[in-house]
């Protein structure tokens, strides 16, 4: 029995042990950073640096560090006064897996806009607005994004062999009705397809539809057979193009570079040039690796495991052939990763980063397209300096304590993000969010 | 008290107000912690928080006022206790189910301006959500499943109520699949936890004569019934605690079971046979890795040690209930399942699968929960109107919220928040109209069926037959060819305080059908029938619609992946069938509970 159970269930095992060696940053003593703090010591982050303005200011009472401990004894938390001078210098930063910045010193802001460190989530809040940021010098990306529509990957417009020799050992021509009735979709697909092709028919979902409608009444005349409805309502899947490159892994690989310093990204980087030579390699078929995965289909267990067999096959064939090229391609790459790669290449994204922590240009950028969002934005940025000059007295506190509903909302979504970032699983958004309170309203810009 | 701020920003009157409402929290669980905490530092001046269930270790990700030592303490009264200090609103704990009538009447809920919804089920849900509508309180609903969350703010009678749209509900199989021919592995799974389990440690249930089985097989029919009294006569073996009998047990169950399934040759024209798994031995070297899938020959050791254990607990716990944080239960489930979809040649699943889908957890997260809370706690300003410098917001220019799929943001919205919808005018619930009956003590025992059933003709006008149901228990209690119980007292018939009784028009006349009558009984001082004042419109019988297209396939062939609802998220889908919303209130309710946190 595990305490993260409920959560396993989302990003797996692996995805937690990415989160709990994590080190993370914060940087300020706000009510906002503490609420932040225990959302991220909940699902079990335990590297914590906590970097506070000066020494007198505190975390408010009931969020406090020791409270905070008592939610996960091996939360490890590691605090530190501002220091000019030693975090001035980009080479403090560079062991951080990710910085989250919610001081409203604009002084400290000032100095970390001038260098060049690892990814920050940059985040405020007043009354009922807030707006998160997220900022990177390079692009984030994503293996596992769990995309919750993911469309069967069954290359029945050129299957890859064994897959091929499946499909073809089948003759639908020399079956009898029961034998029929019993085929998995994909195989009426295949054959519907090929025969429309032999006869120069321009193929499209609905000629595929009304073949295999045809089929079906020629087989089973007035009869309703279930693996011929389900060949009907996936024939979209016969015009599959497997050997164009889809626009997500297109993305990816164009905004690779060459030498990142994020550690994800040096891999990630490794993982999409040896995608490039997989697909030069001949026996790729120039088509993505395969991932094996295929939907559930009405047929006998016997087909229907044959089937999946030859999926597998070459699955575990592609699979081979890309560690193989990714050995000789690049270093360092653990098997578990190609494979995690391998078998998600499909939906690998990518995320463009606001490049430097939001500026007054940044707001008028935002002006043309949003005006009401750039109000919000330029309100919390200016804001922060107001607060500085006044800086954190009782009374200001008590003004957060009062608001807290926007400051909880706030938290809650920058430690999602965090979450998300740090695991490089699910797709952060692109990239800066503005919530306005009164209107209840979220906003999205791109930076 | 530093309330100068709260007082800037709401404006005094507002601030007064928020001091004095007294607010309702249902569920102190993933939302509930959170939520409790914003209302707390929001000042509201009274937060009564109810919450029947007690702490588990698999809350600790997520429920932060709940550490280690309270597990198993009441999460109420932990949650309130955990908040108290820096509390300056007074906090009463119930640890009890919502639903509980003596406890919770409904004169109790109307001491409260609002009700926060922050539930993991559906009948509670639907419960509130019918109380809300009959005090026309408002309502702030809300769930969340892993990444995905929602709020909806309710208002009754001027924006659609929890039920105004169709609740997805769990898959439910034919008896037959479950227990001849399961195809999939989740077949073996239901067998497993609802009858194999349930039947040797559980209940002692039996198949009624006219439980639908799915099947006209009268072979097969048969076959079922002696199955289920065989395993009765089993589990009478499991109470005697005779270790050297589980042998027996297994070959029962996995082989000569199967052997009598194979004699029914109807079954596998069409299907592959199932394989009796003979020969098989213990050998006690259990595999304690839960996440990976098991050889045949660990699942078998897993079931023994397993059964060893439930046999061993039975006597002194009397009967023993499937809990998938039990590890008994589950590895018993698990294992039992596996063998069987060995044996029908089906997929096996790691344990760590099959607690997910036989305990039908979904997915939670603390990130999630916070931000819906944080929706929650604001919308509640706006739909208590406490937001300064605000006109009072028409309900339908209020904002209902969902979370984006945390996978699919490309259409660069975070959140989507819909306005607000007006009723579904065919909402089983909040299209109904609805009124309070008090009766005495001495009416339930006078009062006979009929006579409700006459007055309520005559005041409503029903021009002809009608019919009762007890929405509470699902029962019909007389309609046009069911009038056993019409001589029967109200409380012969069990009709008692929070009864809830929907009378229908079953005459459908040209003129349309006189629309249906929802009562919830009080307990009170009143003699008599004297039912509540309340207009029942005619209504017209109206046509279906046709059903939206989805445009999922179409967009793959474009390349790109934008799912239907996300495009227009004023959209909604209301429900197309044109049953009668009495009709319809049955169905929806026999459907089992799908769990949100």
């Amino acid at each position: 029995m595990d305490k993260f159970d409920r959560q396993l269930r989302l990003w797996g095992k692996h995805g937690q042990q990415v989160l709990s060696k994590a080190q993370i940053c914060i940087v300020g003593s706000t009510l906002l950073a503490s609420e932040i703090l225990k959302n991220l010591v909940l699902p079990g982050a335990t590297k914590f640096h906590l970097i506070k303005e000066n020494s007198y200011v505190k975390l408010n009472s009931f969020l406090n560090v020791e409270d905070l401990k008592s939610l996960n004894e091996s939360a490890d938390f590691e605090e530190e006064i501002w220091d000019a001078d030693l975090m001035g210098n980009q080479e403090y930063w560079q062991h951080f897996d990710l910085i989250i910045l919610t001081t409203r010193k604009k002084l400290l802001r000032d100095k970390l806009t001038c260098l060049s460190i690892p990814p920050m989530l940059v985040c405020s809040w007043n009354e009922f607005d807030g707006y998160v940021s997220f900022v990177s010098q390079e692009p984030h990306f994503v293996i596992e994004s769990h995309r919750q529509h993911k469309f069967p990957d069954l290359r029945l417009d050129k299957p890859p062999q064994p897959i091929l020799d499946f499909y073809e050992s089948i003759k639908p021509s020399q079956l009898n009705q029961e034998q029929l009735s019993s085929l998995p979709f994909a195989v009426i697909i295949y054959h519907v397809l090929k025969s429309l092709n032999r006869s120069h028919v321009k193929v499209n979902r609905s000629s595929l539809r009304s073949e295999i409608r045809k089929l079906h009444n020629k087989v089973m005349p007035g009869s309703e057979c279930l693996n011929f409805i389900e060949a009907e309502r996936y024939s979209y899947l016969g015009l599959q193009n497997s050997q164009k490159i889809p626009d997500n892994v297109l993305e990816c690989i164009s905004l690779a570079s060459p030498e990142p310093a994020v550690t994800f990204n040096s891999m990630f980087t490794g993982l999409v040039s040896s995608l490039k030579e997989y697909l030069k390699h001949p026996s790729s078929e120039r088509q993505l690796p395969l991932s094996g995965v295929i939907p559930d289909m009405e047929s006998s267990s016997e087909m229907y495991n044959a089937i999946q067999k030859a999926y597998l096959r070459r699955a575990a064939k592609d699979l081979n052939l890309f560690a193989e090229i990714a050995a000789s391609h690049t270093t360092g790459i653990p098997f578990s990763h190609v494979k995690l790669f391998c078998n998600n290449v499909q939906n690998v994204r990518a995320v463009k980063t606001a490049v430097r922590i939001p500026t007054e240009e940044d707001c008028s950028s935002v002006e043309k397209s949003n005006p009401a969002a750039a109000t919000i934005l330029r309100k919390l940025i200016n804001s922060n300096a107001d607060i500085e000059a006044t800086d954190l007295s009782c009374d200001k506190s008590q003004i957060e304590l009062r608001y807290y509903p926007a400051c909880s909302l706030l938290a809650g979504i920058v430690a999602q993000e965090a979450v998300k970032i740090v695991t490089h699983q699910f797709v952060p958004n692109e990239n800066t969010l503005i919530y306005d309170g009164k209107a209840g309203q979220v906003y999205t810009a791109k930076l | 008290m530093a309330d100068a701020s709260a007082v800037r920003l709401l404006g005094q009157e507002n601030y007064e107000r928020l001091r004095s409402s007294r607010v309702l929290l249902v569920g102190a669980g993933g939302i509930g912690c959170e939520l409790l905490k914003n209302l707390v530092l929001m000042g509201f001046g009274e937060i009564h928080i109810v919450d029947l269930d007690i702490i588990d270790l698999s809350n600790l990700n997520r429920q932060f006022l709940f550490r280690q030592r309270d597990i198993k303490q009441a999460k109420a009264t932990t949650a309130a206790r955990a908040i108290e200090h820096v509390s300056n609103s007074k906090l009463v704990a119930h640890q009890a189910n919502i639903m509980d009538v003596d406890q919770f009447p409904l004169a109790w809920f109307s001491q409260f301006s609002i009700f926060f919804n922050a539930l993991d089920n559906l009948e509670a849900r639907r419960y509130v959500n019918q109380i809300a509508q009959y005090l026309r309180k408002p309502l702030l609903e809300s769930g969340t499943a892993g990444f995905d969350g929602y709020i909806q703010p309710i208002i009754p009678g001027a924006t659609e109520c929890f039920d105004c749209t169709t609740k997805e509900t769990p898959k439910t199989f034919p008896v037959c699949t479950i227990r001849s021919t399961p195809s999939q592995p989740i077949h073996c799974i239901v067998w497993a936890k609802n009858f194999l389990f349930s039947q040797l440690f559980a209940s002692s249930g039996s198949v009624s004569a006219d439980e639908d089985l799915g099947t006209d097989n009268i072979e097969e029919i048969e076959r079922i019934r002696q199955e289920t009294n065989e395993l009765h006569e089993l589990q009478e073996l499991i109470r005697l605690g005779d270790k050297t009998r589980i042998n027996d047990i297994f070959e029962k169950v996995f082989v000569k079971d199967i052997e009598k399934l194979l004699a029914i040759e109807e079954l596998w024209k069409t299907r592959e046979k199932p394989t009796p798994l003979y020969n098989f031995k213990f050998d006690g070297t259990p595999n304690k890795n839960l996440n990976t899938v098991w050889a045949i020959q660990e699942q078998i050791n897993a079931f023994v040690l397993a059964i060893e254990k439930l046999m061993q607990r039975l006597p002194s716990e009397n009967q023993i209930e499937f809990d998938k944080d039990d590890p008994d239960t589950l590895l018993f489930v698990a294992a039992a399942a596996n063998i069987r979809a060995s044996i029908f040649n089906l997929p096996l699943k790691s344990v760590f699968d099959i607690k997910q889908i036989a305990g039908g957890i979904i997915p939670a997260i603390a990130t999630t929960n916070a931000i819906i809370a944080g929706l929650s706690s604001l919308a509640s300003l706006r739909v208590l109107n406490l937001l300064k410098d605000q006109n009072k917001a028409n309900p339908t220019e209020l904002n209902m919220a969902f979370t984006a799929k945390a996978s699919n943001m490309s259409n660069n919205r975070y959140l989507s928040n819909p306005q607000l919808a007006p009723p579904n005018p065919r909402c089983p619930v909040c299209s109904i109209v609805r009124g309070v009956l008090t009766l005495s003590q001495n009416d339930f025992e006078t009062l006979r069926l009929s006579d409700l059933v006459n007055a309520a003709q005559k005041k409503y006008s029903y021009s002809g037959e009608v019919s009762v149901l007890d929405k509470s228990t699902q029962r019909l209690l007389a309609d046009f060819d069911f009038e056993d119980l019409l001589d029967k007292t109200l409380a012969e018939v069990n009709v008692a305080r929070g009864t809830i009784l929907l009378i229908s028009d079953e005459q459908d006349s040209e003129d349309g059908i006189r629309a249906p009558v929802e009562l919830y009984v009080e307990q009170g001082e009143s003699a008599g029938i004297r039912l509540p004042d309340l207009e029942v419109p005619l209504v017209k019988t109206v046509a279906a619609e046709p059903d939206g297209t989805n445009s999922e396939e179409d967009a793959f062939m474009q390349g790109e992946i934008i799912v239907g609802d996300d495009k227009n998220p004023k959209k909604r889908h209301l429900d197309e069938t044109s049953e009668s919303p009495a009709k319809k209130a049955l169905k929806t309710e026999e459907e089992h509970v799908v769990i949100l946190d």
